[in-house]
């Protein structure tokens, strides 16, 4: 009982946020398309060119894992004030953030291949890619096949962003006010200043064998994980659990603030 | 059926704010909480319903521990000072969502308390006033038809009109389905005449627990003239004494002699608010 109600709130909870965020991209769609239409007759551009749209899947990610940001604080307390244990909490957040992921998988490769299909009909040249179509364009097959690659592809990789950003909002909520202030400005300031400082002192001190080592070991790995279609849907499924169990070892000891 | 806190311990930094406390909350029994400013009331009540974690000891309810467990969470609601509702939500969303968690959630007269109250239900809950959102927040507790509520100050900021509303709906109710009320609150004058056990907390740990008649019977208030009352005092158990002019009383421990008692003097029943000051004074 109360994981389906827990499950109900926050799947409902979601539903303005995704419907906004759609409907965003669709007047965008239909701008951008618009634009191109009225630029493309009065440069008298004839329907030889194909305008290729592309962006939607990294863009749902960015939404996505921006949702598991604010997704945190209110259903935490919410769920504790009507009795809901961590476990089911959690079990549920999960949930409904694998039924998030797959809508908007499908939802995003809907999307490509309307546009796409609309730009066949109408002899426009527009054709709209997803990520998992620009990354692996040999495993697409037929449309059918691809079809399900992408919207799986998609699921993955938005459970990994949803679970990342779930990870770093609890992270900030169970740090202490020195601990967010040191992880808040200091990871940033790590990512700008810690690479190039790391690749100086390499180069200075080292004699560029961490970049060797990073060549030799990281890259490969790297490739591997990613090279092919079931290997990156693995990865991102691996990510992706690794960070619901990061996710997991701070919600049970996450107390009422 | 009970929930039994046993050998539980919270510190929060160097503040020991609960020291081994082991209570037994009995079913259909209304408890009076009480305790002075951050004597360990409201932290109890959290460790109660796994809202924090104790360092040591445990709790269970109905044999269940509470850790983890949505069945043991399930029989409490705990009405807190703490606001825990989304920001966004209305009061009458509020309404819906408790019945989904909670089935047992009387809407209907969650409703007609609201409007006895004169709670607006379509405003968010997170912009009522002090009062009105205590109100709200008991609204909830008393329709919530879970065997155990857990009212952690529940009238902050309510006038008198509204208190004397709660406080006559809660003893309706209560004759209706007897279940275990745990109010925690520093109006003691006001909530004496409702409770029927009394658990008194004092820097983290447990002072006194047992029936407030009990507790209220085990000494006396003596009145008189101050030269009378204070060689009447000679060789008894003490707890306390106000004076006022000439006119002094003394609160001792033990039965009362009534047929040694000086003519000038008299006798009544301890006060549970005088009781407590003297318990939890320095």
């Amino acid at each position: 009982m109360k994981a389906k109600a827990c499950f109900l709130y926050q799947i409902l909870d979601l539903r303005w946020a995704v419907l906004i965020y759609y409907l965003v991209i669709f007047c965008l769609t239909l701008l951008t398309n618009i634009s191109v239409i009225s630029m493309t007759s009065s440069l008298s551009i004839n329907g030889e060119h194909t305008v290729i749209m592309s962006g939607l899947t990294f863009a749902s990610g960015i939404f996505i894992f921006i949702v598991g940001l604010n997704s945190f604080t209110e259903s935490f307390r919410f769920a504790l004030q009507n009795g809901v244990s961590r476990r089911t909490l959690f079990l549920t957040r999960l949930a409904t953030a694998g039924a998030t992921a797959l809508f908007m998988g499908l939802v995003d490769q809907l999307f490509h291949s309307l546009v796409s299909l609309a730009g066949q009909n109408l002899s426009s040249g527009w054709m709209s890619l997803s990520l998992f179509q620009q990354l692996y364009p040999q495993a697409w097959g037929n449309p059918v096949q691809g079809f399900f690659l992408s919207v799986v592809f998609g699921f993955c990789l938005l459970l990994f962003m949803a679970n990342a950003g779930y990870a770093v909002v609890m992270l900030f909520y169970r740090l202490n006010k020195l601990g967010k202030v040191l992880v808040g400005a200091g990871v940033p300031a790590l990512l700008i200043f810690g690479i190039p400082v790391l690749k100086a002192l390499d180069s200075l001190y080292f004699g560029e064998r961490l970049r060797a080592f990073g060549n030799a070991v990281v890259q490969p790995v790297l490739d591997f994980a990613f090279h092919t279609v079931p290997n990156c849907m693995f990865s991102l499924l691996v990510l992706a659990a690794l960070f619901a169990l990061f996710d997991w070892l701070l919600l049970r000891r996450a107390i009422v603030r | 059926m009970s929930i039994v806190i046993n050998q539980v311990s919270k510190s929060f930094g160097p503040v020991r704010a609960l020291n081994r406390v082991s209570v037994t909350l009995e079913e259909g029994k209304i408890y009076g909480l009480l305790g002075r400013n951050g004597a360990g009331k409201s932290t109890l009540l959290n460790v109660l319903t796994d809202r924090i974690f104790p360092e040591e000891g445990s709790v269970t309810v109905d044999g269940e521990p509470v850790r983890d467990n949505d069945r043991a969470l399930s029989k409490m609601y705990l009405m807190s000072e703490k606001n825990c509702y989304p920001e966004s939500m209305r009061v009458k969303e509020a309404f819906r969502w408790t019945k989904e968690f909670y089935p047992d959630f009387d809407q209907e007269f969650a409703w007609n308390l609201a409007a006895a109250f004169e709670l607006n239900t379509n405003a968010k809950v997170n912009k009522l006033s002090t009062g009105y959102s205590s109100i709200f927040k008991l609204t909830v507790a008393l329709s919530v038809n879970t065997p155990y509520v857990l009212l952690d100050e529940p009238v902050l900021g309510l006038d008198a009109n509204h208190r004397d509303l709660f406080y006559r709906t809660l003893l309706s109710r209560y004759t209706q389905r007897p279940f275990t009320v745990v109010i925690s609150t520093h109006l003691i004058e006001e909530v004496a005449s409702l409770i029927e056990d009394v658990v008194v907390i004092h820097k983290g740990e447990v002072l006194r627990q047992g029936s407030c008649q009990d507790l209220l019977s085990q000494g006396y208030t003596v009145t008189g003239p101050k030269g009378l009352v204070e060689e009447y005092l000679k060789g008894k158990n003490v707890l306390g004494v106000d004076a006022l002019g000439g006119l002094e009383s003394a609160y001792v421990l033990g039965e009362p002699d009534r047929s040694s008692l000086p003519q000038g003097l008299e006798l009544s029943g301890l006060d549970l608010q005088k009781l407590f000051i003297l318990m939890t004074g320095k």
